[in-house]
C-alpha cells in the first residue's frame, strides 16, 4: 500500500506544485499590497491573515474581507487570486479523478489489497482456482460450513461476482491467470494456513500447471484438480495430485453403481451431498435395452459402464464412430422420431441424452418420451442456468457436470475418514446399506447430516484425561451418544467408522472399548457436533458423559467432595 | 543537460539558501530575521518535497525524509511566531525570536543534508 500511495503522489506532482505556487503567490501579493484599517491608517496584512483569507477564498467558502474592508488595489489582486485558485483546484481535482479511473492503478491497488488480505488470513482456507459453475457451488458449501477460501479466476467479470455473492466473510479474490506460479504463491499457496488447492478452471493446461506448482511449492498440500481426459489425469496424478476428478469417468462410475447396487449408491450419494440439503432421491435404473444419444466422452463412459453390467445398448451420434459395432450404432442427431425408432426406443427401458448442447438434449428427450412414455430418462444438463427447462421436462435423473465435479471435490476435501468410508461402502451388500440409510433418515429426518471426526490423541485434553489420568470407567463409543447437559438424553449421531492405527472398523458397536490414538467418524446433527467439540476440549464434560456425575470444578468443592467420600 | 535535473537542483538549493538567509543574523534580534524570507523558505521547501515524491531508491527516500524534516521545522517556527503575535500577544521577545531562529536552523541542517546528498549523487554519476 505505501508504494501505491507514493506512486499516486508522484503522478500528482504537477497539480500539487501548481496549487502550492498559486497559494504562495496569492498570499505574498496580499502581504505586499498596502491596505487601510477602519481608522484610515495605512495597514499591511500579515502572513497569518493572508493565509487565512486565501484559504477560504480559494476553496470558494468566502467569509468576507477581514480584518478590515479591502482597498481597491487589494480587491483587484483578490480578483486575480480567485480565478487562479479555482483553476488550480479544478486542475488538481480532475487529475485526482483521472488517476482513480486509471486501469493500471486500480489493478495495482487490487493486487496490493488482495496480497495483504491473503497474508492476514488466520484461519484454515482453501485456494480455489476457477470461479465457474463448479467454483460457485463449492464456495457456497464451504461458506455454509464456515470454511474460508481465496478465489482466483482469469476473467474479471466473473471474479467480481465473488464480491456480490453475499458470503458470510469477505473472501479475497483476484482476476489473474492461475497458471502463473507467482500469482498462486501470492494467493496463499505457500501460506501456512492453506489447507488445499483446487484447480477447477475451464482450461486443462491451467489445471495441470496448478497441480505442478502445488507439487513443487507444497508437496504435502491437498490438491484437487479437474480434467477431461485420461492423459491429463495421469499427468496430474504423477505430480502427486491427491484427487483428480475426471468428470466423465465419475458420472459413468456413479451410474454403474446405481444400476448394480441402488441402495449403496443412494447411501453414497447421501454421504457425499452437502449437509443441510434434503436427501437426494434414490434412483433405480431398470435393466433392459438402453439408448444412448450422443457419443462424446460422457456417452463413452456411460457406454462402458452399461456394457460392464451386460446391458444391451444402442448409440446414436451425429459423427461417424468407426470403432463401434454397426449393429448397435447409427449416425444421426437423435432428435427426430425416425432415428430414435431405429435405435429401438419403443422397446427400450431407458434413455441417455448426453449431447454437449442443452437444446439438443431437451428435444431428444421430448421426442423419446412422446414415443415411449414409460422410459427411464437420464439427461445431461450442461449449463446450470437451464435448470428451469430441465425441471419442466422432468427426466428421472439430471446429471449436471458442475455439480458432479463439486460433489467429487467436496468428498475429497471434506474429511479423509469419510472418503475412506465411502470407498469401503462399495464392497458392502445392498441390504446393509439400505438399513444404514433408514437409520440415517431417522436420525436427521430427511436432511443430509453433518459429519465430523473426533481424534483421541494428545491434542485432545479430554482424551488424555480419559485414558491416562482417570482410566476408569473406560471410554466407550456409547459415551459419545450421551448429551453433555442431560445425561439420559441421547445425541443425534452415529459413529460410522473407527480407525485404530491402520485398521478401519465400519459401524463400530456402542460398547466398543476405545483406545488411545483412535479416530472416530461421526454423522449427525449440528447440536451433536457442537457437543462433541465441547466434550473434547473440556475435561469436565467428558467426565460427565462418562460417569453421569457432575464433577466439582473448584478447589474447595473438590476438597469437600473428597472429605464427604471419606466420611 | 537535463532540464529535470536543473529544476530538481534549483529547488533544493533555493530551499537551502532561503533557509540560510533567514537564519543568519544574531539569534535573538527580531529585525535581523525577515518574515517574508521565512514564508518563501516554507513555500520552496514544500515544492522541493513534492518534487522528491516517487523516487524509489534509497537515496530518494533519504531526500524525501530530509525535506519532510525541514518542512516540519519551518512550519513549527512559523507556528511559534503566530502564537507569539496572536495567542499570547507577547510580541517578538528575544526568547521567542531565539526559538524561531533555532527551529529554522534545525531545518537548515536538514536542507544541508539534502544538498550534500545532491552533490554526492552528482559526483557519483560524473562522466
Amino acid at each position: 500500500m505505501p508504494n501505491i500511495f507514493f506512486l499516486m503522489l508522484r503522478r500528482l506532482r504537477t497539480p500539487i506544485i501548481t496549487l502550492i505556487l498559486i497559494y504562495a503567490v496569492s498570499v505574498f501579493g496580499l502581504v505586499l499590497i498596502p491596505g487601510m484599517d477602519d481608522a484610515g491608517q495605512p495597514y499591511r496584512m500579515d502572513f497569518f491573515h493572508a493565509i487565512y483569507f486565501i484559504s477560504y477564498t480559494a476553496t470558494t467558502i468566502g467569509f468576507g474581507e477581514i480584518p478590515y474592508a479591502f482597498t481597491s488595489a487589494q480587491r483587484m489582486w483578490v480578483l486575480v487570486c480567485i480565478y487562479l485558485a479555482v483553476i488550480g483546484w479544478a486542475y488538481a481535482l480532475s487529475s485526482i479523478f483521472a488517476l482513480t479511473r486509471d486501469q493500471a492503478l486500480t489493478k495495482a491497488i487490487q493486487y496490493t489489497r488482495f496480497t495483504s488480505k491473503v497474508k492476514r488470513m488466520n484461519e484454515p482456507f482453501y485456494l480455489i482456482c476457477g470461479y465457474g459453475q463448479t467454483g460457485r457451488i463449492l464456495c457456497q458449501v464451504l461458506d455454509t460450513q464456515d470454511i474460508r477460501f481465496v478465489v482466483i479466476d482469469l476473467r474479471e467479470e466473473r471474479i467480481n461476482d465473488v464480491a456480490l455473492a453475499d458470503y458470510h466473510f469477505d473472501a479475497p479474490f483476484y482476476a489473474g491467470d492461475a497458471a502463473n506460479p507467482e500469482l498462486l504463491k501470492i494467493a496463499g499457496l505457500s501460506h501456512p494456513r492453506c489447507i488445499g488447492v483446487l484447480g477447477i478452471t475451464g482450461n486443462e493446461n491451467t489445471n495441470l500447471s496448478i497441480a505442478i506448482t502445488a507439487f513443487v511449492l507444497r508437496p504435502k498440500l491437498l490438491s484437487i484438480c479437474r480434467s477431461k481426459n485420461q492423459e491429463i489425469s495421469d499427468n496430474m496424478a504423477s505430480f502427486g495430485t491427491n484427487k483428480v476428478i475426471n468428470m466423465f469417468e465419475a458420472v459413468g462410475q456413479q451410474f454403474q453403481l446405481a444400476m448394480h447396487a441402488p441402495a449403496v449408491s443412494h447411501l453414497r450419494k447421501i454421504l457425499s451431498d452437502f449437509p443441510g440439503n434434503p436427501f437426494p432421491p434414490s434412483i433405480k435404473p431398470p435393466k433392459g435395452h438402453w439408448v444412448i444419444v450422443g457419443y462424446g466422452r460422457f456417452g463413452r463412459s456411460i457406454h462402458k459402464a452399461l456394457s460392464q453390467e451386460g446391458i444391451s445398448v444402442h448409440i446414436i451420434d451425429p459423427d461417424p464412430q468407426p470403432e463401434l459395432d454397426p449393429q448397435i450404432y447409427h449416425q444421426a442427431l437423435g432428435v427426430d422420431a425416425a432415428s430414435l425408432k431405429t435405435a429401438g426406443i419403443e422397446h427400450a427401458v431407458g434413455l441417455f441424452v448426453c449431447h454437449d448442447d442443452d437444446a439438443n438434449n431437451l428435444s431428444s428427450l421430448a421426442t423419446a418420451r412422446a414415443i415411449n412414455p414409460a422410459l427411464f430418462i437420464v439427461a445431461r444438463q450442461n449449463l446450470a442456468t437451464n435448470h428451469l427447462l430441465f425441471n419442466a421436462f422432468a427426466p428421472n435423473f439430471i446429471s449436471i457436470r458442475s455439480e458432479v465435479v463439486a460433489h467429487e471435490a467436496l468428498r475429497a476435501m471434506a474429511n479423509p475418514l469419510l472418503a475412506q468410508f465411502v470407498l469401503a461402502l462399495v464392497t458392502k451388500e445392498d441390504e446393509w446399506a439400505s438399513q444404514l440409510t433408514i437409520d440415517i433418515d431417522n436420525l436427521c429426518q430427511g436432511i443430509v447430516p453433518e459429519h465430523w471426526t473426533v481424534r483421541l490423541n494428545a491434542k485432545n485434553p479430554a482424551a488424555v484425561q480419559a485414558f491416562l489420568a482417570r482410566p476408569l470407567p473406560s471410554l466407550q463409543i456409547k459415551h459419545f451418544y450421551h448429551s453433555v447437559i442431560d445425561h439420559g438424553r441421547p445425541l443425534q449421531c452415529i459413529a460410522l467408522l473407527r480407525r485404530h492405527g491402520e485398521k478401519d472398523i465400519l459401524l463400530p458397536k456402542a460398547d466398543d472399548m476405545l483406545r488411545y490414538g483412535d479416530e472416530l467418524l461421526f454423522i449427525g446433527d449440528h447440536h451433536a457436533q457442537q457437543s462433541h467439540q465441547a466434550m473434547c476440549s473440556e475435561v469436565s464434560l467428558m467426565e460427565y458423559a462418562r460417569t453421569g456425575v457432575e464433577q466439582p470444578q473448584s478447589w474447595i468443592f473438590r476438597k469437600i467432595a473428597a472429605w464427604r467420600e471419606r466420611s | 543537460m537535463n532540464l529535470e535535473k536543473v529544476i530538481f537542483g534549483f529547488f533544493i538549493l533555493l530551499a537551502f539558501t532561503l533557509n540560510f538567509g533567514f537564519v543568519i543574523g544574531q539569534i535573538d534580534v527580531a529585525h535581523q530575521h525577515d518574515v517574508n524570507e521565512l514564508f518563501a523558505a516554507i513555500v520552496v521547501n514544500l515544492i522541493a518535497t513534492v518534487i522528491k515524491f516517487g523516487d524509489r531508491t534509497q537515496v530518494g527516500a533519504l531526500h524525501l525524509a530530509t525535506s519532510l524534516v525541514a518542512d516540519l521545522q519551518l512550519i513549527a517556527a512559523s507556528l511559534v511566531w503566530w502564537n507569539a503575535l496572536y495567542i499570547t500577544q507577547l510580541g517578538m521577545t528575544p526568547a521567542i525570536t531565539t526559538t524561531i531562529v533555532s527551529l529554522s536552523a534545525g531545518a537548515l541542517a536538514a536542507n544541508l543534508v539534502s544538498v550534500i546528498l545532491l552533490i554526492g549523487e552528482t559526483l557519483q554519476h560524473r562522466r
